[in-house]
């Protein structure tokens, strides 16, 4: 996207010359005349020097190029002019990722450049939780007389030489489904019999089937060795819920990003751990509008997962009126509850920061679908009302917790250590 | 193009006259040649000058793209709806009865869930405590969300309306929740 | 430091020049030797005045504000004095006019106010090209004299509104100093070219060309250049 703009900054030696010339005809001062030339000569300023060329090599390198949150990461950008004219006015405005701050050094530096030769600058950022992509390069050249200004964007297309991701991935610990932590936790929840385990069919015996599940009363009537065989494990599917909506884009600070972007983050890795284990994975998510994929297995679909949830990752707060979006919202829930089948373990990625996370996890609870809540704490404390807010997220994940739905309360400066349920733990 | 090049012939063609014999202008010279030639010029540089100045005062494109590679988006804090309860109620911020039938839910639930979640006692008792007004000592914070009497600041914010005695009530009672919270959570942290 | 945006201030570099250069000016509209030094004292203070910014960002807050103090009661008693100077009137009238329009130029880059800086620059430059205009009506100064001055007026104005410019666009703290002292020299060559044609103008003593065929002359080459400016690029680039 390159575009090629007048400034016309030059017409302004129009104005002088009819000013110093009707001045200098006015009081008859030869002298006031003759610095018309003067003028002139700079109006015809732009006509002596043509466009700029703008033919540039960017490069950019990272100090670390996975660093872990809160990392300071130095960015180096070079620019080579490879065009066969001298660049006398060049601008360069380096596109750092959109949720990610400049510490130190400025992402703007300016330079002359002759044919072939190069300049080269230095920022640094402090990482946060995420991918992050670098924009484009923005170049601005002008030529000498600032007449003509060349704006142009650099972008890698492929190059190696340009960096343009940042993975700053969540530290994700002590990762389980709940099934799992049933399993080897070796505690039996009383309800397990009707939804954890569900019967499917029976088939005849197999050497190495467990004596467990053989069934001995139809031994006992038929006399053939059967094996009851439970619908397995491996085929419950995850779903992942994330809160998108208008009210969850909220920040810590103004550096921070919002906590979309953390539950972004948070779902990506785990994504990638259950991507890793074969699981079928689906998504939900609630925003401005509801995107549903129901689960499956298989390399498409985690990458349209993926793609789904980055496309969230630098959502934008607009002003809506907030009482719809929370209806529809709640809409998009009762949606989801017709839309999945099946034993399906829920994780909801929601900062918790108002009603609807807690109403949502209720809901699929009461329809007796297990679900985790993974809670990014956005919350501070230097206001009242940030203070009560964060009152009001730690009633939130108490009272979740009190009806046994596992919550991680993730400050996003730690690693996010797996919540597990307070089965018979607490009660 | 074209009248410019009239101007440099006749131009040149003067300056050729006048060289070779400068009686041949006679004929151009008018007494108040002078004030015409000033007159004329001064006419051509308004209708220039205003040509210029029109094309210079044309708006120019503006820089649409806000974009600041430093600078995270601003995002609104955790807590900005909050915002508006915790002003000065003679700022001029209106509350519907709706809303503020829904505030002071909110409120209660607040409270409640975090009275249960520090000292652990059942839900009954807690919204006892808080219609009594026990669990705090802030009289206004009592009376906003319980059944005990007004005290006398919000008695005087009544005799304004009654938004303003809500609204002062609100305030009172989101600070006294924050208070309780730091209370509880500092008696925590010295009694591990 | 923490995390702020680009503080989209006039660059440092590009304002210094054009307050060099409008001291300059200054310079060439006093008429007295007091004048000068009176034009001196005002530069300094206007140097002050823009390094306050430096050391501020720096993190000497208190020295950064001592500096914008000095530099402006500097800037003031140059106003004042440039008032109160000896001389005739009109030549006190002209050198207020360049002492105030300095003034203009350097609150335009220091910024006093971001979106006022393009005027408060306009505002100085006008009373620099009246000033000049009213030096040449009333007092007798060389061609050398009047040319240095006008160029230079042009001069800062250049400087000043590519300093506003590219901090619009790469802010204060980006390095800047190759791209104006470019600009710079670029701008400073097209004022000598031009001086030097005016001045072998000036002392080619014709044989009296008449002034009406002068003016043509100038009208035609300004609309030539208006046409060719507005009318647009395509006639540029067709050719």
């Amino acid at each position: 996207m390159t575009s090629v703009d007048r400034t016309h900054r030059w017409r302004v030696a129009f104005a002088f010359v009819l000013f110093t010339s009707t001045a200098g005809l006015y009081l008859e001062a030869p002298l006031v005349f003759l610095t018309s030339i003067l003028g002139v000569a700079y109006a015809g300023y732009p006509l002596f020097v043509g466009p700029p060329t703008v033919d540039l090599e960017l490069s950019r390198t990272v100090t670390d190029e996975t660093p872990d949150h809160g990392d300071p990461v130095t960015v180096t950008v070079t620019i080579t002019n490879t065009g066969p004219r001298t660049l006398a006015d060049l601008r360069i405005i380096d596109g750092v990722p959109a949720l990610l701050t400049v510490t130190d050094g400025t992402p703007r530096h300016t330079a002359t450049l002759r044919p072939g030769t190069s300049t080269s600058f230095q920022y640094t950022i402090a990482a946060k939780h995420g991918s992050h992509r670098f924009n484009p390069t923005t170049v601005i050249a002008h030529d000498i007389s600032g007449n003509t200004r060349v704006e142009t964007e650099i972008t890698a297309d492929g190059q190696t030489t340009i960096r343009e991701e940042l993975e700053c991935t969540v530290d994700l610990q002590a990762f389980q489904l709940r099934r799992q932590a049933r399993q080897y936790a070796g505690q039996t929840p009383a309800d397990a019999g009707e939804s954890g385990l569900e019967f499917q069919q029976i088939r005849a015996y197999q050497h190495g089937d467990s004596m467990h599940r053989i069934d001995w009363k139809r031994y006992a009537r038929t006399g053939e060795l059967t094996t009851v065989e439970f619908r397995e494990e491996h085929r419950t599917a995850v779903v992942l819920c994330l809160d998108a909506r208008q009210n969850a884009i909220r920040a810590a600070g103004s550096t921070e990003p919002h906590a979309v972007a953390y539950c972004v983050a948070a779902a990506q890795q785990v994504t990638s751990t259950l991507e890793q284990h074969s699981e079928q994975v689906g998504v939900a998510i609630f925003g401005s509008e509801f995107n549903w994929r129901a689960p499956s297995a298989g390399r498409e679909q985690y990458a349209q997962i993926e793609q789904l949830l980055v496309d969230h990752e630098y959502d934008q707060p607009i002003s809506v009126d907030g009482d719809d979006i929370t209806m529809s919202s709640m809409e998009q829930v009762q949606r989801l509850i017709t839309q999945i089948q099946g034993n399906v373990e829920i994780i909801l990625f929601s900062p918790l920061i108002d009603g609807f996370g807690k109403t949502a996890v209720q809901q699929l609870d009461a329809h007796g679908y297990a679900a985790t809540v993974i809670s990014p704490d956005v919350t501070a404390d230097e206001t009242v009302c940030e203070e009560f807010v964060s009152i009001e997220r730690a009633n939130r994940v108490q009272m979740l917790r009190n009806r046994d739905i596992p919550v991680a309360d993730w400050s996003p400066e730690k690693p996010l250590v797996w919540p597990v349920g307070h089965h018979g733990g607490v009660s | 193009m074209l009248i410019a090049f009239v101007l440099v012939t006749t131009a040149f063609l003067i300056t050729g006259i006048d060289a070779i014999d400068p009686s041949l202008l006679e004929i151009l010279h008018h007494p108040q040649e002078g004030i015409y030639l000033v007159m004329g010029f001064l006419l051509i540089a308004f209708f220039s000058g205003s040509i210029l100045l029109t094309v210079y005062l044309i708006p120019e494109k503006a820089d649409v793209d806000g974009y600041e590679p430093e600078v995270t988006p601003q995002i609104p804090h955790a807590g900005a709806d909050v915002e508006p309860l915790t002003k000065n109620p003679f700022l001029g911020y209106r509350i519907t009865d709706d809303e503020q039938e829904a505030i002071r839910t909110r409120l209660r639930d607040a409270v409640l869930t975090m009275i249960q979640r520090h000292t652990g006692i059942e839900t009954d008792d807690a919204s006892t405590r808080v219609r009594r007004g026990d669990w705090t000592e802030n009289a206004t914070a009592a009376w906003f969300l319980g059944e005990t009497p007004p005290p006398r600041s919000v008695r005087l914010y009544a005799r304004i309306s009654d938004g303003h005695a809500f609204q002062h009530g609100a305030r009172q009672t989101v600070h006294e929740i924050v208070a309780y919270e730091q209370r509880h959570e500092s008696q925590r942290g010295h009694a591990p | 430091m923490g995390a702020s945006s680009a503080v989209k201030q006039p660059t440092y570099a590009g304002s210094a020049l054009a307050v060099l250069s409008a001291a300059c000016v200054t310079g060439v509209l006093a008429s007295q030797p007091v004048q000068v030094s009176i034009a001196g004292a005002e530069a300094i203070g206007a140097f002050l005045l823009l390094g306050s910014g430096l050391v501020r960002r720096r993190g000497h807050r208190v020295f950064g504000g001592g500096l914008i103090f000095v530099g402006c009661s500097l800037i003031c008693l140059a106003l004042g004095l440039g008032l109160l100077s000896p001389g005739k009137l009109f030549e006190r009238i002209v050198f207020f006019g360049g002492t105030l329009a300095m003034a203009c130029v350097v609150l335009g880059v220091f910024p006093l106010r971001q979106s006022w800086a393009g005027s408060l620059i306009g505002f100085g430059i006008v009373i620099f090209g009246c000033g000049l205009v009213f030096l040449a009506w009333i007092s007798d100064p060389s061609s050398l004299q009047l040319l240095l001055g006008v160029g230079l007026t042009i001069v800062t104005w250049d400087m000043a509104e590519h300093a506003i410019a590219l901090g619009n666009d790469v802010g204060r703290s980006a390095r800047t100093y190759s791209v104006t002292v470019t600009h710079f020299i670029g701008s400073l060559g097209i004022g000598l070219g031009g001086g030097t044609i005016a001045i072998v103008v000036d002392s080619v003593q014709l044989p009296a060309i008449p002034i009406a065929a002068l003016a043509l002359l100038l009208g035609a080459v300004l609309l030539l250049l208006l046409v060719l400016f507005l009318g647009d690029s395509e006639w540029l680039s067709g050719t």
